[in-house]
C-alpha cells in the first residue's frame, strides 16, 4: 500500500498505463484518491450498469442518476471492498440493492421505454394493430416482474451469461437464478399466451 | 428459502431466442457513446471532492508515516554530531595535550622555530589558559607588543 501511495503522490506510473491495470490494481489506486484510476473504473464498467439500471427503473434519465449515485457510492464504500475479490459483483451488488431501493422510495417518471420497435414487416393495419397490443401488453408484462427477476431473465436471455455468472454478478444462488428464470419467463409467456392463440 | 428448493429439480434453462429479441426490442437501443461520455463527465464531477480528501489523507499519512523514520534519523545524525563535537570539548587537558603535540610537530618544521617552540611548549605545558597560549603564539589582542618590538629595534 506504502508503495502505491508514494507512486501516486510521485506520478512514477503514467496515467496512459492506468486502462491496462485490472479492476484490482485500479481500486488499490482509487483508495489513494488517483482521479485517473477512478475514471478507468468508471469507463470500464459505465455501459454495463446503465443497462442494468434502465432494466430496474424503466427510464434512461433514472437509470443515469442511479448510476452515478452507484459509482459515487462505490468510491464512498471503496474501504469496505475485499481486494481478493472481484470488483464487478461487488459495484453491480451495490448499483442493484439502490436500484431497488430506488424503486421502492422514488415516484418514477413513466416506464416507457425510449424507443425501440418490434421488426416492422407487417403489411396491414390489422396486422400493425396486434404487434402494438402485443408490444405494449409485453412491455407491461416485463415492467411488472420484479427487480431481480426482471434482470435475471435479461441477463440470461439478452446479454447471454450463464446461470452460474449471473449468481456471482447478483451474489445470490445458482439455483435461485434457475427459479428468477422460470418464474420471470412464465410470467412473460402468460402475458403473450392469448395472442398466440 | 423455499424456491431454492423447488428451483433445485429446474434443470439450466435453454434459451429462447423469440423471448430475447422481444425483450431486446422492449428494451430500446443501447445509449449512445455520447451519452455515456456526458454521464461518465457527471460522475467525475460528483466524485471529485471526495478523491481530492482521499490525496490529500493519504498525502498525510504517507508524511507521518515517513516521520517516524525522519525522527528516528534525525535524533540518530543528532547523537552523530554530539560525540563527533563532543571530541573537542572533553576537557581542557586533552585539548592542551592535542595542541602541544600539534605545535611541536608544526614548530619543528619552521628554521629558527626553537624560541618559539619552548615559548608555545611552555605555555601550553603551564596549563595556561587558551588567552595565554595565544598571547604567547601571536601576541596580545591589543597590538601594541607589536609597537613596542618595532621601537626597541
Amino acid at each position: 500500500m506504502a508503495s502505491v501511495a508514494a507512486r501516486t503522490l510521485v506520478g512514477a506510473v503514467a496515467p496512459h498505463d492506468v486502462p491496462n491495470l485490472d479492476d484490482r490494481e485500479l481500486v488499490d489506486r482509487v483508495k489513494h484518491g488517483d482521479v485517473t484510476a477512478y475514471d478507468a473504473l468508471v469507463r470500464r464498467h459505465i455501459r454495463h450498469a446503465t443497462t442494468i439500471a434502465r432494466r430496474l427503473l424503466g427510464n434512461v434519465e433514472d437509470a443515469e442518476d442511479l448510476v452515478q449515485e452507484a459509482f459515487v457510492r462505490a468510491l464512498d464504500r471503496i474501504e469496505s471492498f475485499d481486494d481478493s475479490r472481484a470488483f464487478a459483483p461487488w459495484f453491480f451488488r451495490l448499483l442493484i440493492n439502490a436500484g431497488i431501493n430506488a424503486r421502492k422510495a422514488r415516484a418514477l417518471r413513466t416506464a416507457e421505454p425510449d424507443s425501440g420497435e418490434f421488426p416492422s414487416r407487417a403489411a396491414n393495419p390489422l396486422e400493425l394493430t396486434e404487434r402494438g397490443e402485443i408490444r405494449d401488453r409485453f412491455i407491461a408484462a416485463l415492467s411488472s416482474l420484479p427487480p431481480r427477476q426482471r434482470l435475471v431473465i435479461s441477463m440470461f436471455e439478452v446479454d447471454g451469461l450463464s446461470t452460474a455468472e449471473i449468481a456471482r454478478a447478483l451474489g445470490i444462488t445458482r439455483e435461485t437464478v434457475r427459479w428468477h428464470h422460470h418464474q420471470a419467463r412464465q410470467k412473460l409467456r402468460d402475458a403473450l399466451a392469448a395472442f398466440r392463440e | 428459502m423455499i424456491h431454492e428448493r423447488r428451483a433445485a429439480g429446474l434443470a439450466e434453462p435453454e434459451r429462447d431466442s423469440q423471448l430475447a429479441r422481444a425483450i431486446r426490442d422492449a428494451e430500446g437501443p443501447a445509449p449512445g457513446r455520447a451519452r455515456l461520455e456526458l454521464l461518465r463527465a457527471r460522475i467525475a464531477a460528483a466524485a471529485f471532492a471526495a478523491l481530492e480528501a482521499r490525496r490529500e489523507r493519504t498525502w498525510w499519512e504517507w508524511t507521518s508515516r515517513w516521520a517516524r523514520t525522519e525522527v528516528a534519523l534525525a535524533a540518530a545524525a543528532t547523537i552523530l554530531a554530539a560525540v563527533i563535537g563532543g571530541a573537542t570539548t572533553i576537557g581542557r587537558g586533552e585539548i592542551m595535550g592535542d595542541t602541544t603535540v600539534a605545535l611541536t610537530s608544526i614548530t619543528r618544521q619552521a628554521p629558527g622555530a626553537e624560541h618559539f617552540d619552548s615559548v608555545a611548549a611552555r605555555a601550553v605545558t603551564a596549563a595556561a589558559s587558551s588567552e595565554q597560549v595565544m598571547n604567547a603564539l601571536v601576541g596580545p589582542a591589543s597590538g601594541e607588543w607589536l609597537l613596542t618590538a618595532a621601537v626597541l629595534r
